[in-house]
């Protein structure tokens, strides 16, 4: 058993710690040993920080030696995407513009789980910046999907997803844009969860875009979810749009009972872009909570089709001020062509950022000028709008939507590297809930060809609860998420 | 000859008397070792976020209600988008089109005659860091002075019916006493010229009596004290007279006023319209005002310097 700790998940490993079975130190161990023996495939982390995790984890040790009372996370090795900042270690973005950034500070979310005990393993790859659907667009290297390593493990939190799946760690942190958290999750057989934007702070987590951004965890079940979420949710001053609500425990949602659910399937979430397979993994997944007393019934969701367009108009204009702080002024990598200040910003810029962000950025800020603001960003802040009632009105008969969390399963590397504007229809099935600012969770629910297939269930605004109960319940009844990747 | 008119714009800009800056809590206050006064947020790290300063939209709103604007019901922040290195994050967060005061005016005694100056606008946003030009050609940045909270309140050219506008260099000095004044008794700042809490950047052009289309506009900056505004006026009211009078063009221009030589000289051209592409700041909720709040704010205001002049006039029989 002892040699083979990594491949539990976090709520086993958390019993065996508490009850005294095996000491927090062991357990960081066998992950530090898991990363040693194949990050080299996966190439998960960009950055790990073996001593102080070990450092971590005795400290959890000596407190439950003095029979002190800790938290459920104590003791567990966690990876953080590397656009969240944590204090005193390098924080990338996956962007050579801050290769040598190491912040000054912990992000809330790091943070929290730090004061909860849990054992930060280390900085996990991601698309540039958050700006991407593979890892590819990371400049540091492409992460490899533990299922078949010749595949994407999805982005743009790819190697948070990766690193779950691979038992590099028992949990990680991803952040949310398009889908992000769950669009990974999918591709790498592994929960990720979105929740309700402003239930978990956003301080100290590298802006992409605002509006739409916010971090949720990736794990190995829907247990450990609800785990992580109980250390990261709550009001924070440091971030004005938290949502100032009662802490919560998420594992009370953890109950196997979707009797009298009602499931909204809407036909715009199963259009022509749905892989055959999934379409039909999905309508399983659906059949199997109807099995469990639940109900489906059809919604409309016409605004839909527009979704992607929108997201990519809002996000493009926020992120075109967000990333504007990355000028070699005040901290990062500045260029040498320094010359008068603006050369030197300039400069930086075009040497600093990888060219799915310099795109971008460039359309963010065309966006905004003239006349562009009116016909481009305002029409996609109404189209928002009306994705939200579209929503509004479909929870006003149902309690949850159900969908593909990706039309396909993982992709290869470098399939779409002629092509990346295909590769946003990745995100097709996910935006929605960060336009709305609903929660959206995905969990594994079958197979194709090796490859994991991910179902969604997206629910009301501040109802995750609800989501953790469905997507328990089906867990609880399906063993896909039992199921873990041959890599040696 | 063609008898010329002034058009004077003022664009004044105070920083608050706040223990905090205006989006996070690092402490204000003047002078100092540079760059000790800051955190995540007033330096535009990763990561770093605002979070709205209560006492300053409290002073804000005390001082637009003392200039008898309207207060907006619902407002919003948004981001001023520009490269400089003193401004941390590469945008300015500001207001645009939905500013906390509108159409008000500040009372003034032009040769004893009461003048009601028509105000615009009063709008809250974050000041910028500072920069040191040094030697060997190089240029370093304080940010203490990052993110503390700036009121701006700009007059209204030409002004409704029943209000005045700017009309001499003399007025310009005396709109920014009162209003000096005004904010002196509200507390909402200490005025300091000298010290930047209170900066003051006119705009400037003149055109043929009677005529309605606007000449070409300058703005004066590095104006550091009541003598240098009515100065400063002055010149540039005399330098555009006498281009216009030799045949030459105005050039649309920052024009920085040189206090030791009493002249202005052209600092950058502005010949080209400025695209800050202003977009709603997503990181910041809109505020909503009620009543009750601005009915709360309003009982703060004591009498205000003009009213108590009235009152001792009256009361006292005093002239």
């Amino acid at each position: 058993m002892a040699d083979k700790l990594y491949e539990l998940t976090a709520h086993e490993l958390s019993d065996m710690i508490q009850s005294r079975q095996v000491s927090a130190r062991d357990v960081t161990q066998s992950f530090l040993d898991r990363i040693d023996a194949v990050d080299k495939s996966v190439k998960a982390y960009i950055t790990t920080t073996p001593e102080a995790a070990l450092a971590q984890a005795q400290a959890v040790d000596d407190a439950i030696g003095r029979g002190e009372a800790v938290g459920a996370l104590a003791g567990i090795p966690g990876g953080i995407k590397d656009n969240v900042c944590t204090y005193g270690v390098l924080t990338t973005c996956a962007s050579k513009m801050l290769t040598n950034f190491t912040p000054v500070y912990d992000a809330t979310v790091a943070a929290r789980l730090n004061n909860a005990g849990a054992v930060m393993t280390g900085k996990t790859n991601l698309d540039e910046f958050a700006t991407g659907s593979s890892t590819e667009n990371s400049a540091c290297f492409t992460t490899h999907n533990p299922w078949n390593l010749k595949m994407v493990p999805g982005g743009s939190s790819g190697g948070s997803a990766a690193a779950v799946a691979a038992d590099e760690c028992a949990f990680a942190l991803g952040t949310d844009t398009a889908g992000s958290v769950r669009q990974p999750a999918s591709f790498c057989g592994v929960v990720g969860f979105k929740p309700t934007y402003g239930l978990v702070s956003r301080y100290g987590v590298t802006s992409l875009a605002s509006s739409l951004d916010q971090v949720g965890p990736i794990t190995k079940d829907v247990s450990d979810c609800a785990m992580v979420l109980n250390a990261i949710v709550g009001k924070d001053r440091l971030d004005g749009v938290t949502l100032d609500i009662e802490a919560k425990d998420f594992t009370k949602a953890l109950a196997k009972d979707v009797a009298g659910l009602r499931i909204g399937v809407a036909a715009e979430c199963f259009g022509p872009e749905i892989d055959a397979d999934v379409e039909k993994a999905v309508r399983g997944a659906i059949d199997v909570l109807i099995g469990l007393g639940a109900s489906s019934k059809e919604i409309a969701l016409p605004h839909l089709r527009y979704g992607i367009q929108a997201y990519s108009i809002i996000a493009a204009v926020e992120s075109s001020s967000t990333l504007a702080r990355f000028d070699g002024v005040r901290f990062g990598v500045r260029s040498k062509h320094a010359g008068d200040a603006t050369l030197m910003s300039e400069k930086t810029r075009e040497e600093g950022f990888g060219l799915a962000v310099k795109q971008r950025l460039i359309l963010g800020t065309h966006l905004l000028t003239g006349s562009c603001y009116d016909e481009y960003f305002i029409k996609a802040q109404k189209i928002r709008t009306l994705i939200i009632r579209d929503f509004e009105k479909a929870f006003e008969e149902c309690d949850i939507i159900i969908s593909p969390t990706c039309p396909t399963v993982a992709f290869e590397i470098g399939e779409y590297s002629d092509n990346p504007l295909a590769m946003r229809n990745a995100d097709a099935c996910t935006v929605h809930a960060n336009l709305v600012g609903i929660p959206s969770i995905s969990v594994p629910c079958g197979f194709k060809d090796g490859l994991p297939i991910g179902l969604q269930i997206t629910g009301k605004h501040l109802d995750d609860e609800t989501l953790l109960r469905v997507a328990y319940t089906y867990e609880q009844t399906t063993d896909w998420h039992k199921r873990k990747p041959q890599l040696i | 000859m063609v008898e010329y008119e002034p058009v004077i714009g003022m664009e004044v800009h105070v920083e608050l008397l706040t223990k905090s800056k205006m989006f996070c809590g690092c402490e204000v206050a003047f002078g100092g070792a540079p760059n000790t006064r800051c955190c995540p947020g007033c330096l535009g790290l990763p990561g770093g976020l605002p979070v709205v300063n209560e006492k300053a939209v409290e002073l804000m709103t005390k001082a637009a209600l003392a200039l008898h604007c309207e207060i907006a019901p619902r407002t919003i922040f948004h981001r001023k988008n520009y490269f400089y290195p003193d401004l941390a994050k590469n945008y300015q967060v500001s207001q645009f089109d939905k500013p906390l005061g509108e159409n008000g005016y500040v009372e003034i005694l032009a040769g004893g005659k009461p003048k009601k100056i028509a105000v615009r606008r009063v709008h809250m946003e974050e000041d910028t860091g500072k920069l040191l030009h040094v030697e060997g050609n190089r240029s370093l940045v304080d940010f203490n002075r990052s993110g503390m909270a700036l009121m701006e309140i700009v007059t209204m050219n030409p002004p409704p019916p029943g209000f005045d506008q700017i009309e001499s260099a003399e007025e310009a000095r005396e709109y920014l006493q009162r209003l000096r004044q005004i904010l002196l008794y509200l507390e909402v700042s200490d005025c300091r010229m000298e010290e930047g809490s209170m900066r003051c950047e006119p705009n400037i052009s003149i055109k043929p009596k009677g005529q309605t289309k606007l000449g070409t506009k300058t703005e004066i900056k590095n104006l550091n004290s009541f003598r240098a505004v009515y100065m400063g006026v002055d010149f540039e009211l005399k330098r555009q007279e006498k281009v216009l009078r030799e045949g030459g063009k105005v050039v649309q221009e920052t024009r920085r006023w040189d206090d030791d030589r009493g002249v202005t000289a052209s600092m950058r051209s502005k010949e080209h319209a400025e695209e800050y592409r202003y977009y709603p700041d997503p990181d910041l909720s809109p505020m909503l005002f009620d009543e009750e709040y601005v009915g709360r704010i309003q009982a703060q205001i004591p009498e205000l310097p003009l009213d108590r002049l009235r009152r001792f006039m009256a009361d006292y029989g005093i002239s």
